[in-house]
């Protein structure tokens, strides 16, 4: 896939819930912004992401709200908040994945075209099966690092990581206390 | 170390030069981080299931990728992304991890994408 590079205006950068996650506990959400792409959230992916109270729930949504990320409105979560106030159960398993393949679907046939860089954790690129349309990119948490590192926005990738883990730790303690 | 067998390997070759660095700090040997490692592991790995606890194993399997998120999330009773970091967090087990090869491509791709 190689062509022109487009606008920075022409590509979006759009996070799945994992490296939001890994972002927020390395409070390093702003590299989002950092190569001058839009970013933009799925509404479902948002809604996984704040939904219950965790240690970065509140920290992600008043990031969304603060740098007034546009979220893309998709069929699957309007469906499921359809269900929940219907009393029904949709269940969540793979909601947020069906929510990111309608995101690459519309993206497929957007004017201007513009660029779709979906950015997922190790595991979900692994075994998710997304159709991905030309103009999308499924791109690791870990790769984006590195290329914002060889771009000098940030010293170090593993650093970014380190410190999501270190404060992971941290948390998980607090959340999943051992049984005494 | 009595009782000590040699057997052959394979490590990334990034992971290993890290570990090469620790050592050095800790005026250790790989030999040695790798064995309290692999004990750790282990001794984690035997007494969850000697307490019937399914936990380390389920999470041990998506580590190694055997398994995906959402089959761990349900064994696990869990139904967060989150709550399944943080679990692998306290397992100190790491995160599955695609080869270096495959994140190269993904660099690359960005890098086609940016003038910057």
């Amino acid at each position: 896939m190689t062509g022109p590079v487009p606008a920075p205006a022409d590509v979006a950068l759009l996070p799945d819930a994992g490296p939001l996650i890994t972002l927020a506990y390395a409070d390093a959400l702003e590299l989002l912004f950092s190569p001058g792409w839009s970013v933009k959230l799925v509404d479902m992916v948002l809604h996984e992401v704040t939904r219950t109270r965790t240690p970065t729930s509140e920290k992600l949504a008043a990031w969304a709200t603060r740098t007034e990320v546009t979220v893309l409105p998709t069929r699957t979560y309007t469906r499921y908040r359809e269900a929940i106030a219907a009393g029904a159960d949709p269940g969540k398993s793979n909601l947020g994945e069906l929510a990111i393949q309608e995101t690459m679907n519309d993206l497929a046939f957007a004017q201007p075209a513009t660029v779709g860089v979906f950015l997922f954790e190790d595991h979900k690129i692994a075994r998710a099966s997304f159709l991905l349309p030309d103009n999308c990119r499924k791109i690791s948490t870990r790769a984006y690092l590195m290329f914002l590192e060889g771009k000098g926005f940030i010293e170090s990738a593993a650093d970014i990581e380190r410190r999501a883990l270190r404060a992971g730790r941290e948390f998980s303690n607090i959340r999943f206390p051992a049984n005494p | 170390m009595a009782n000590t067998v040699n057997f052959t390997g394979s490590v990334d070759r990034d992971l290993l030069k890290r570990a090469k660095v620790i050592a050095a700090k800790t005026d250790t040997s790989i030999n040695a981080l790798f064995n309290a490692e692999l004990r750790f592991l282990v001794e984690t790995f035997e007494a969850a299931e000697g307490s019937s606890n399914r936990n380390f194993g389920t999470l041990l399997d998506f580590s190694l990728g055997r398994t995906g998120a959402v089959e761990a999330m349900a064994a696990l009773g869990i139904d967060s992304d989150e709550d399944l970091f943080l679990l692998m967090a306290q397992a100190r087990l790491p995160m599955p991890r695609l080869s270096a090869g495959a994140t190269q491509e993904m660099v690359d791709a960005l890098k086609a994408l940016s003038t910057k």
